[in-house]
């Protein structure tokens, strides 16, 4: 009889080719995602966030936190892009921070992820690790297209929700984390009624963003 | 003295965000779409209250009551209850329903509410017409699999005249009927029905859980498999039950699992709350048997993250059970 919670993670890329406007950017928006939960009482109940970036490596640089303690995480954007790390500590954190049903506990939610990246992977292990992501189906899982370089293959493979933000603008920026916001309420908010196989049903994007088909 | 000055500076005013309080709001739009008006009659209308709906019933031998209260998801954004409960009660047939409109379709609660109340009342013309020679189990497991059948044509035409997707009345559905020693139970998504016995043991009948996450239904009335799951009935000889309990995922998920919690709610509900079971937070009470408030309560128990509509719908033996 534990409390179940909304996981919810956001994978941002920090690599070299985000420096300046845009990391500075996603940073001012996960202030602002958190703020904006903070707004929602069944977020600020249910809703849990996680921040990982990846860069040369991934790191989580903030672990699972109900968003009533979530402190938004300082990023710097520096080095290659190792996507597989990313999608490795995403599945470890799986393993280690998400409650599933079982005969005798509750699970959580099933778990939203936001993936954002402006490049093409630098490693070459990701594939395995997208491939675990798409048959295992652990979490509703949108991968963002940042700009007009992001490897949209690789997101492909990772996920059948991939949306294009071409523009890496701030107010670009700041428009994408309201949808993110807009989709943890939305998700939150329609708990113990998801059907077709756990599929969700996203909020429409803001223009600028489209989601591709 | 600059630095410390600094280091205490205060937040920026965007930055300082008090945490959102729950509101309950009185919901601004109509419980029934416009186009379905002409085609639902009382008591369906009647159910188009943000405020709690109590269901009383007995006949011989036994006592019904039961309540769907509005979750505080909806009571915040001003939306209607989407769950719904009914009964045919007669001293030789007593069939009861619970059903959860699907939350992330706006009309559900209509196809929860018309789900419920074809579910008990053909049921029962089904059992009361079928003059067939067949055993029990199969004139009332046919009258139970049919009226489901029929709760599922009719959401499709109030799609058709509402210009909406079937898909958009979706509703769970716990079904239960006794006629004479036979007790059997469909469901079709999630709820649950627990049953003592009249020697004390509680056990939940059927409805296991469908998929590892919280709040995840596969399938729900009317969809082409709910048939199927509607099909598959649990069976129970009734001389052995005193007690029988549905109740819609807003009960059952907080208390999960149910086979362990099932006893101590059992013992809540027929005597009053002692100790809180698990985390919920709970007051002391006096039984629920036969005491609508006492329900409505019990039913106001508050858990984190807990926020769905809750139905909760007892039968209860009036009379002690003789072997």
């Amino acid at each position: 009889m534990s409390l179940r919670r909304l996981p919810v993670y956001i994978l941002a890329d920090v690599s070299g080719s985000m420096r300046g406007t845009p990391v500075e950017s996603v940073k001012a928006g996960i202030r602002q995602l958190h703020r904006d939960l903070l707004t929602g009482p069944q977020a600020v109940e249910s809703a849990y966030l996680s921040v990982i970036t990846f860069a040369d490596v991934a790191i989580q640089v903030v672990p699972l936190t109900e968003v009533s303690n979530f402190i938004p995480p300082e990023m710097d954007a520096t080095g290659q892009t190792n996507y597989g790390d990313a999608l490795r500590v995403l599945l470890e954190c799986f393993e280690m921070e998400v409650v599933r049903t079982t005969a005798d506990q509750k699970g959580d939610w099933k778990p939203l992820v936001f993936i954002l990246s402006d490049g093409a992977p630098t490693d070459t292990g990701w594939a395995e690790y997208a491939a675990q992501l798409r048959n295992r189906r652990p979490a509703n899982i949108i991968a963002v297209a940042c700009g007009d370089h992001a490897d949209l293959a690789a997101l492909r493979e990772t996920t059948d929700t991939v949306i294009q933000m071409r523009d890496m603008s701030p107010d670009a920026f700041r428009a994408f984390f309201k949808f993110v916001s807009a989709s943890v309420k939305t998700t939150s908010a329609k708990v113990g009624s998801v059907g077709d196989g756990g599929a969700i049903t996203l909020p429409p994007p803001p223009p600028g963003i489209t989601i591709i088909p | 003295m600059t630095d410390e000055t600094e280091a205490v500076l205060p937040l920026a005013a965007e930055d300082v965000v008090t945490p959102a309080v729950w509101s309950a709001r009185v919901p601004d739009v109509s419980w029934c779409p416009a186009p379905l008006l002409a085609e639902l009659t009382p008591p369906f209308i009647e159910t188009a209250e943000a405020e709690p709906r109590v269901l009383r019933a007995h006949a011989a031998g036994w006592r019904v009551l039961g309540a769907s209260v509005r979750g505080k998801s909806h009571g915040h954004r001003g939306e209607h209850r989407d769950d719904a409960l009914a009964s045919v009660v007669r001293d030789d047939l007593m069939v009861l329903a619970v059903a959860d409109g699907a939350g992330s379709s706006a009309p559900s609660r209509i196809g929860a509410a018309v789900t419920a109340d074809l579910a008990v009342t053909r049921t029962a013309a089904r059992f009361d017409a079928d003059v067939s020679n067949a055993d029990a189990v199969s004139r009332l497991g046919t009258a139970m699999a049919h009226a489901v059948h029929d709760a599922a044509m009719r959401l499709h035409e109030l799609a058709t005249i509402a210009d909406v997707a079937p898909s958009s009345l979706r509703t769970t559905l716990v079904l239960v009927a006794l006629a004479g020693d036979l007790m059997l139970v469909s469901q079709v998504g999630d709820g649950a029905v627990l049953v003592q016995k009249t020697n004390g043991d509680v056990m939940r009948v059927g409805g296991a859980r469908e998929t590892a996450w919280a709040g995840e239904v596969t399938c729900f009335v009317p969809d082409p498999c709910a048939m199927t799951q509607a099909a598959a009935l649990r069976q129970v000889r009734a001389a052995d039950v005193s007690l029988i309990a549905l109740m819609t995922d807003g009960i059952d998920d907080p208390f999960h699992p149910l086979e362990q919690s099932g006893s101590a709610l059992v013992s809540q509900w027929r005597d009053g709350t002692t100790d809180p079971i698990g985390v919920a937070k709970q007051q002391p009470m006096r039984s629920l048997l036969g005491d609508a408030d006492a329900m409505l309560q019990w039913m106001s128990f508050e858990q984190r993250g807990e926020v769905d509509d809750r139905t909760l719908l007892l039968a209860w033996r009036s009379a002690p059970v003789h072997a």
